[in-house]
């Protein structure tokens, strides 16, 4: 994988690798997508294995590079799980609103993250699908606030379809990461360039709120 | 039509399949084929699906074996469909001994109905009982369900694609695959069902259509022409079961892709991660060092991230439709040679690594541009225009057997535009290094075949080697060649 913050580009301060799991089908693809280019494809074919896309926000007064992994439904098992989580500055966790087996499976994603990525790295639960939940909704948002919450997460329902959400989502996830390096420096943000965003070579892994 | 012609003069002379991989291998034939080529027949051909030759010769007989083994063909393929609707109907099916409630090669799974990939079903106490007929039927919808969800999203150009049926054949041919070999359906399998499937129907097309005619040469009768067209065709009339053949020959037999998606119980790694560190760390090393080491060390991307797509897939999402099926006929020939040597044959060592490992010195120009646009590039191959010399350096760069069947093409002058450019100012310019390059793989492809013809020959004739000074003389041409391709390549002279 690119290493992450290790040199940022001319137009960036900083470089989040930000990993997208979740169920086959749940509409990851079509979240990071909506994101990198602004379209949604309705035929949008499956991902094999991992998919890479880039984006560039603005965060405060930061330029942030984000590097998207989106990664097949079935990958969750040995073959790429070690490249994919390596290096990770947050996770996006994403079910379908629509099909309630994604959402009980959570659990089981949650702790694929606590075994292969860093601990305490920042994660966001992510309701996809917001726009056919209105007539087909098999998960309330209380129960998957409650969810969340239980498992020190924000969530927040999209629809990369109606484009609802989306920048939204990768904000929070890029506030709760910028705060994660705030609560493992013990101080305020770094200024631009000042710092790498190198998680893997920070020792300090404090016990933090809103993480896995 | 030259294929069928093709094809009936393999049969009479017997020299199916090891004439139709050299034919394939015939890069100065196979850059002019046109578009008549029967691509899927002779993927059965080299896959062993259809007999390779009769008893006694003859194309008469052999029509009638080959009738008579592709209705054996189809009548198991409907039996094992039987079984699986049965299956799914609860009626009471024993599947393989080997099935034991649940379908698995290995602990790797996703159906989101599998109660124990997810775990989230363990505690269901609605779960079926193991074994029962219940739990065999709750797991085939399992995989029927994972699968539908991606040849759902299968969305190909070809208007066959379009057709409800295409995708219920794909989905019925990878649920009797899961059944028969007692393991899940993984994402991907899906696209090479898909391809296989595609391939037939050009192939049957081709063959349905009226307007070809036939191609009589080396003194085959049209007869006999015609002959070899009904039985093919006849094989395409359960397009299924010839489809279902295919990929179950890809997915086991020599190829066996089955272990880029199924864990090997030979190897600790998936062969597939194997394989994809071989590419970018030895092939990737071996031929570029400098991308090499940029790739490893500077932007330090693995080599799972983008290869196990590539390798999983056979290159379907990387190249064209088109494209790929000639891939494939290169890789199955490069297979049928092995096996007609009797020797095993591993893709992690063969045509497929050696393309991914070609495949990112192509892109050289775009990924030294830095970390994430080498990234985004390998992970999204940019379109490939002509692929017949990328296949073709490929090939140059395959160990084994391959390199005594294949005959390059000579090169165009209009493939290296500084060599035009020389000989219009008179040679007095210096030769680039492309075309440095050009020449020292030659030099190579030249090396390999003698060390080829030499291990060959020795193999025929028991391990009795020639004489001493023969043998001399032998090695140092050899080693001629290979400093001059050194020097070419590597600028080491001695």
């Amino acid at each position: 994988m690119a290493k992450a913050g290790s040199s940022p580009g001319g137009d960036c301060d900083y470089i989040f690798k930000i990993i997208v799991i979740g169920d086959s089908g749940v509409g990851k693809s079509s979240l990071t997508v909506r994101l990198s280019e602004d379209v949604f494809y309705k035929d949008y074919a499956s991902t094999i294995a991992i998919d890479f896309r880039m984006h560039q926000m603005q965060y405060m007064d930061k330029r942030v590079r984000l590097q998207i992994w989106d990664t097949a439904g079935q990958e969750r098992f040995q073959s790429v799980a070690t490249a994919f989580y390596r290096g990770a500055n947050g996770v996006m966790l994403c079910f379908d609103l629509t099909h309630r087996p994604s959402f009980q499976h959570l659990e089981q994603w949650v702790e694929r993250v606590k075994q292969q990525a860093l601990p305490g790295i920042p994660c966001l639960l992510i309701g996809c699908k917001s726009d056919e939940a209105r007539d087909n909704r098999q998960v309330t948002n209380d129960e998957a606030i409650a969810w969340a919450k239980q498992h020190n997460m924000f969530f927040i329902e999209t629809s990369a379809k109606e484009k609802e959400n989306v920048q939204q989502a990768f904000q929070q996830i890029t506030k709760s990461i910028f705060e994660d390096m705030k609560d493992r420096n013990g101080k305020n943000l770094p200024t631009a360039r000042e710092g790498s965003v190198n998680l893997e070579g920070q020792a300090n892994h404090k016990e933090k709120k809103s993480c896995c | 039509m030259e294929e069928l012609a093709f094809f009936t003069k393999c049969i009479r002379d017997d020299k199916m399949p090891s004439c139709l991989a050299r034919d394939t291998l015939n890069f100065n034939r196979t850059f002019f084929r046109g578009d008549d080529r029967l691509s899927f027949t002779r993927w059965s051909f080299l896959l062993g699906i259809y007999p390779p030759s009769s008893v006694n010769g003859g194309v008469q007989q052999y029509a009638d074996l080959c009738r008579n083994h592709i209705a054996d063909l189809q009548a198991s393929g409907n039996r094992l469909w039987k079984n699986v609707v049965r299956t799914e109907h609860t009626d009471s099916v024993p599947l393989e001994e080997k099935k034991k409630g649940r379908l698995k090669f290995d602990q790797s799974s996703s159906s989101d109905s599998d109660a124990a990939s997810m775990g989230g079903t363990d505690m269901n106490p609605l779960r079926p009982v193991q074994e029962s007929e219940y739990a065999r039927e709750f797991v085939l919808r399992g995989i029927r369900k994972e699968a539908h969800k991606d040849v759902e999203r299968l969305f190909w150009e070809p208007s066959l694609f379009d057709r409800s049926q295409t995708r219920k054949d794909i989905e019925d041919i990878l649920i009797m695959y899961c059944v028969q070999n007692a393991c899940d359906y993984k994402q991907g399998m899906h696209e090479v069902v898909a391809l296989c499937y595609y391939a037939a129907h050009r192939d049957a097309d081709l063959l349905g259509s009226s307007s070809w005619t036939v191609v009589s040469k080396d003194a085959i009768l049209p007869a006999e022409v015609h002959l070899m067209r009904e039985v093919l065709l006849f094989s395409y009339t359960e397009i299924v079961s010839l489809v279902y053949a295919v990929f179950a020959a890809l997915m086991a037999g020599h190829l066996s892709l089955k272990h880029f998606f199924f864990r090997n119980p030979e190897n600790e790694d998936l062969d597939v991660l194997r394989c994809a560190k071989r590419v970018q760390s030895e092939l990737l090393l071996s031929l570029d060092p400098s991308l090499h080491q940029l790739l490893n060390t500077t932007y330090q991307i693995e080599s799972g991230c983008y290869l196990v797509r590539w390798l999983r897939v056979l290159f379907i999402r990387e190249f064209s439709l088109f494209q790929t099926v000639f891939i494939w006929e290169v890789l199955f020939a490069e297979c049928c040679i092995y096996h007609l040597q009797h020797r095993a044959y591993s893709l992690c060592d063969g045509f497929a690594a050696a393309l991914a490992a070609r495949m990112i010195h192509h892109v050289k120009q775009v990924l030294i541009k830095g970390a994430d646009t080498a990234l985004r590039c390998l992970v999204t191959y940019p379109p490939v225009d002509t692929i017949m010399p990328l296949i073709e350096n490929a090939v140059r760069h395959t160990e084994g057997p391959i390199q005594a069947y294949v005959v390059y093409r000579t090169p165009a002058l209009d493939d290296y535009p500084r060599v035009q450019q020389r000989h219009q100012m008179g040679g007095r310019c210096r030769p680039s290094r492309e075309h440095i390059e050009f020449y020292g793989e030659r030099l190579d492809s030249i090396a390999r075949k003698m060390e080829n013809y030499r291990v060959a020959n020795l193999d025929k004739r028991d391990g009795i080697h020639l004489l001493p000074e023969n043998d001399s003389a032998f090695y140092e041409a050899l080693a001629e060649i290979k400093k001059m391709r050194d020097t070419f390549l590597y600028d080491m002279g001695d």
